[in-house]
């Protein structure tokens, strides 16, 4: 993903916990609401389970594992990202709640700034400043790199 | 360069390539055959023809050259030799090589076959020279034809080629530099030339002609060929109006683009094919298929979830047409799974090369058989199949087949023979891979994996041999004395296993010294869609692949035959020792607290291990899916899968599963192998098989029992006066044991309980009322029968129950089905046997019978001498335990007695070969009871006999139910 088309994009914002973020709407395929999933023994911690998207197997990722942020148990009527890019394997990826699809202001965007905790950061590669709130653009691959097991080598 | 044409040449080439090797050795095996010859050349002339469209120089080059000589060999009908053909191979390898490359990276790779293309030239030179020289300098030439390839050809002397220095210089000396000089002198001047010999005049005049006949044809290289097309098409161009000679090439193409049809038909002539080929079958792509594959996947789900959904409609015309869908879509799933098959040949073509090639190098003769080369196999286990049958077979040639003077000295044949065999059985595909070479001593392995640390002395001198080979495959052991540039890196035996089991196959090995190896691999028919198991654990549900699951066991968690061996669990089944693997434990779930719990069987390698799990929700058709990124580190997972219910399920692995067992407990599981199982079951007591005829139990010992199995009544088939059951690919007679024994049968239920009985590699179906329990006890017979068919009374359960003696009955109801395939011989063997117990003797004698040998019976040790004293039998089969004189004591004296101390002796006996110890000497062998297929075995090969044949009666494959508590419950 370059940065030029990042920058001409439309963003789809979405919401984990308090933090509002965006992910390039090339980058995936539809919103899901919450799916059956089946749970895979000593599959990595981030990793939810299999859903079944009509006849296709996609692993879910869940954010707030990923981000190692609490889950909220009151929370079930989360949302699943069905992430479709190009170079990655399709997966879904859970987050709590989607706002709406914008379209990217690039006199906006930052770099990603200090003061972001260091899990964001991890996951992150550049921020969308707006009147309340500060958008967090997403990198797909980075979200996967966090996901992935630690390997013990 | 176009690519579509691009993609289309190397399609084509690959095709036409593919079977060159093989015409190849078949003209060096015919070298007179021209229509060998001419397809080998038509391949090659239209790889070069191709080449020159596409602009490939370098292709081009090294084709033509071939074309060349190929061209040459044909005009003069030369008669090819193995350095020819050798040549002509390479020019293949070459072109190979160089589309191979242009495959991959989409440019013609530069690579220098110069010096081959000289070679190629210097040959055809040769041949030249070969018409006008005498056979002895054709000798020389030839043995010259490689040194002098490397040799400049834009030297002036170039044409001069396969001289010696010394003749080039008196040549030049003379002034006869160029061919034309040497013609115009003629053979007399040369010959005058001091110092030159008469056999290098004559060759020098020879080099000349060809050079100003190749020199002539350089305006028209294709001469040859074209005539030669014009000859082939004559006969089409009667029935077409075009003229032949503009498309002498166009024909090609349509000849090749079915390989499979043209090799089939080889034998007709070449014109007939051409046609019909080209219309009944078409090129698809292959990532086409697999997509449809994938599609129909889909479409099996989709209907597997339909038909449950439907399962419950009244409406009866939704239903059936839910039947068609499902019976349509069965069909195009097979249809398309044969779409991806491919005959085993298209991996075996390359084994006569291969053969050729390692003979060469280690100066062996090596033929090759194949049998079942049209057995079918899917693609992607073909690919997985390439590189361990190779290896295999390069292990075989290396250290299996002697060298040729040894072999002699041995009295074989000088020629060594490969032996591939392929066969389709009961969903698998069985491939043996023989060779008639030394064999694997079992002792030399047994002594290296002890010195490698794999196993412990103690363990080796318990292993029998047959378990002692099998650690060939493992890690690091190969037995080569010398490490030769072919095998024995150590590093393959060990791949070979796990490439084979990574495709969910296995491969044993089998070795008799002095006569040779074998190596026997069963591998699944395919992998796209599978039959599995679903079992629960847990709470969540998991897939297992049918083709490991051996049998599935219902045990109680308190039960006694729980062993605790090193902190591991281990379950005595029928007498053995079987390591389990808990789901829960493996996965690291919370293990539910049933009562119950499940075993499933599964057979890894050689081995079986069992899976604990909650319970078995049953059996579905899968599409195996791959696993994401997120599990590859996991290798508990083969991949997953979408169930009828729409529910993703994990597909185990079951090698995964047991690598913990299998590697850091060898120990264990060495001891819990069948034929070095030293913990069996206390003595005499026996797992016993209770059954219902009316409301009467009857029992018959389990070891008689190959199977238990539950038939729908339809299945049934009369045949003649007799009932018959199709079962696994046999016709088996059934018996229906109530009507035998004539007792009133209770009602016909939904399903016939049947005992499976197998012998010698023949089954008979026994059909019973209702199986009532399978105990495990003593044995004791309270009163012997003087019926036929009962052996006596037997209080099971605190209830009599009688004893049936199944091969008299089975003899009473079939009278020639234990002879139908003995092995008579013209004068009868006997056979004394002698046994104290009524049980064991009319136990197996019918087994003996079977034999076709006549039976001298003695009830003890004492009563055995006075018959021995007047007979002399072939064998003798003696229990141990006897009164009056017993059997360690009858051998002791036979073998003082010297008209009969060389006689084999057999102990059968329920004593441990422990216990037996050093006294064991005294017998040929010792067997225990109830191991009748070992007893038999052992007495057809003390007998001299040829081995039993047991292709039938190995073990079976799909899951065999023994649920104690259902069965006990009297209902599924």
């Amino acid at each position: 993903m370059s940065e030029s088309l990042q920058m001409r994009s439309r963003l789809l914002t979405c919401r984990v916990a308090e933090q509002w973020l965006a992910l390039p709407v090339e980058q995936l395929s539809e919103v899901v609401t919450a799916q059956m999933k089946t749970v895979i023994p000593l599959a990595p911690e981030a990793v939810n389970g299999l859903i079944n998207l009509r006849g296709k197997i996609l692993t879910e990722l869940d954010m707030r594992k990923i981000l190692h942020i609490d889950p909220d148990q009151n929370q079930n009527d989360y949302r699943t990202i069905i992430i479709e890019s190009d170079g990655i394997e399709n997966f879904g990826l859970t987050v709590d709640a989607v706002g709406e699809v914008i379209d990217m202001d690039t006199d906006a965007f930052e770099r990603t700034p200090e003061s972001l905790g260091t899990n964001w950061k991890k996951i992150c590669h550049g921020v969308l400043k707006q009147e309340k709130r500060i958008l967090i653009l997403l990198d797909v691959e980075k979200i996967i790199q966090m996901s992935m097991p630690v390997t013990e080598s | 360069m176009d690519e579509e044409l691009l993609a289309e040449f190397l399609t084509e080439s690959n095709e036409n390539l593919s079977s060159i090797e093989e015409e190849l050795l078949k003209l060096e095996a015919d070298p007179g055959n021209a229509e060998t010859l001419g397809a080998i050349f038509r391949v090659i002339h239209t790889v070069k023809g191709n080449c020159g469209f596409l602009g490939l120089q370098g292709l081009e080059k090294v084709a033509h050259a071939g074309e060349n000589l190929l061209g040459k060999i044909r005009s003069k009908g030369y008669h090819v030799d193995g350095d020819m053909v050798s040549l002509l191979l390479e020019n293949s390898d070459a072109i190979k090589t160089l589309i191979a490359g242009l495959e991959e990276n989409g440019v013609e790779p530069v690579l220098d076959f110069s010096d081959l293309c000289v070679r190629l030239s210097a040959a055809e030179r040769l041949i030249d020279l070969d018409g006008a020289a005498s056979s002895e300098q054709q000798e020389a030439a030839s043995d010259q034809l490689d040194s002098v390839a490397a040799e400049d050809v834009s030297d002036a002397l170039a044409w001069l080629e396969g001289l010696s220095e010394n003749a080039q210089a008196l040549l030049a000396g003379a002034g006869f530099s160029t061919p034309e000089s040497v013609l115009d002198a003629g053979f007399e001047q040369l010959r005058n030339i001091d110092g030159l010999k008469p056999a290098e005049a004559l060759k020098i005049l020879g080099l000349a002609k060809s050079r100003k006949i190749s020199k002539e044809k350089t305006a028209e290289p294709e001469s040859i060929v074209e005539v030669q097309e014009t000859v082939e098409l004559q006969e089409q161009a009667e029935s077409e109006p075009e003229p032949p000679q503009p498309v002498p090439e166009k024909s090609e193409p349509e000849e090749v683009t079915a390989p499979v049809a043209v090799q089939r038909e080889q034998e007709k002539p070449v014109k007939a094919t051409r046609k019909p080929s080209a219309e009944s079958s078409i090129r698809v792509d292959v990532a086409l298929l697999d997509e449809l594959m994938n599609q129909v996947g889909e479409l099996v789900l989709s209907r597997n979830r339909l038909l449950r959904l439907v399962g419950q409609s009244e409406q009866s015309d939704l239903v059936r047409t839910c039947r068609n869908i499902s019976q349509t879509t069965t069909l195009l799933q097979e249809k398309l799974l044969h779409t991806r098959m491919q005959p085993i040949s298209t991996l075996w073509s390359t084994v006569p090369r291969l053969l050729r090639d390692i003979g060469k190098q280690l100066g062996k003769k090596i033929n090759v058989k194949m049998d079942g080369q049209e057995t079918e196999l899917d693609r992607t286990i073909l690919a997985a199949m390439k590189d361990p049958m190779t290896h295999i077979i390069r292990n075989s040639c290396d250290h299996g087949i002697e060298l040729p003077a040894l072999r002699q000295q041995k009295g074989k044949s000088e020629e060594g023979t490969i032996s591939l065999s392929a066969r389709q059985e009961s969903g698998f595909i069985m491939i043996d891979i023989h060779d008639d070479g030394g064999g694997i001593p079992a002792d030399k392995i047994r002594n290296k994996a002890v010195s490698m640390h794999v196993i412990t002395e103690e363990q080796a001198s318990k292993m029998s041999d047959k378990a002692a080979l099998q650690l060939i495959f493992h890690a690091g052991l190969s037995t080569a004395e010398q490490v030769s540039n072919l095998s024995g890196r150590g590093v393959g035996m060990d791949v070979v296993r796990s490439e084979i089991e990574g495709v969910g196959g296995t491969v044993e090995i089998d070795s008799e010294l002095g006569s040779g190896t074998t190596l026997h691999i069963r591998i699944p028919l395919t992998l796209a869609i599978i039959p599995a198991l679903i079992v629960s654990s847990s709470e969540q549900h998991f897939a297992i692949p049918q083709m490991m699951v051996q049998e599935l066991i219902s045990i109680v968690p308190a039960s006694d035959d729980w062993e605790y061996v090193a902190g591991r669990s281990f379950y005595r089944l029928r007498g053995r020792l079987l390591p389990i693997q808990f789901l829960s434990d493996a996965l690291g779930l919370q293990a539910s607290d049933g009562e119950k719990c499940t075993v499933v069987v599964i057979n890894v390698g050689e081995h079986q291990f069992g899976i604990g799990v909650d319970g078995i929700l049953g059996a579905e058709e899968i599409v195996v899916k791959p696993l994401g990124l997120h599990f590859q580190h996991l290798d508990l997972y083969g991949g997953c899968s979408i169930l009828g219910d729409g529910m993703v399920v994990p597909i185990l692995d079951c090698v995964g599963l047991t690598k913990e067992l299998r590697q850091g407990h060898d120990a264990e599981i060495i001891k819990a192998d069948r034929e070095d199982v030293t913990a069996a079951a206390s003595e005499d007591s026996q797992y016993i098989l209770v059954f219902s005829l009316g409301d009467k139990w009857y029992a018959i010992p389990m070891a008689l029992v190959e199977r238990i199995e539950e038939i729908l009544p339809d299945s049934i088939e009369a045949s003649g006066r007799r009932e018959v059951l199709q079962y696994r690919d046999q016709v088996i007679p059934v018996l229906r044991l109530a009507e035998l024994l004539d007792v009133e049968p209770i009602e016909q239920g939904e399903i016939e309980p049947c005992l499976i009985i197998a012998d010698q590699g023949r089954r008979l179906c026994i059909q019973v009322d209702e199986i009532v329990d399978i105990v495990q006890q003593k044995l004791e017979i309270h009163l012997d029968s003087s019926e036929d068919c009962f052996l006596g009374t037997a209080v099971i359960d605190g209830r009599s129950t009688e004893v049936i003696d199944i091969f008299e009955v089975i003899k009473k109801a079939i009278p020639n089905w234990f002879n139908s395939s003995g092995d008579r011989r013209k004068r009868q063997q006997r056979i004394l046997y002698v046994e104290d117990a009524i049980f064991y003797r009319n136990l197996v004698l019918p087994a003996l019978e079977g034999l076709g040998c006549e039976i001298l019976l003695a009830r003890n040790g004492l009563e055995a001498q006075e018959i021995l004293s007047h007979h002399k039998p072939d064998l003798i089969l003696t229990d141990l335990e006897m009164p009056e004189v017993n059997g360690f004591e009858l051998a002791e004296w036979v073998r003082t007695q010297p008209a009969i101390a060389s006689l084999p002796v057999v102990s059968l006996s329920s004593l441990e070969p422990s216990d037996i110890g050093a006294r064991s000497e005294l017998f040929q062998a010792c067997v225990k009871k109830f191991e009748r297929e070992v007893l038999l075995d052992e007495l057809t090969r003390l007998l001299g006999r040829k081995p039993r044949d047991k292709g039938v009666a190995k073990a079976v494959i799909d899951a065999e139910v023994v649920n104690h508590d259902a069965i006990a419950g009297g209902g599924e």
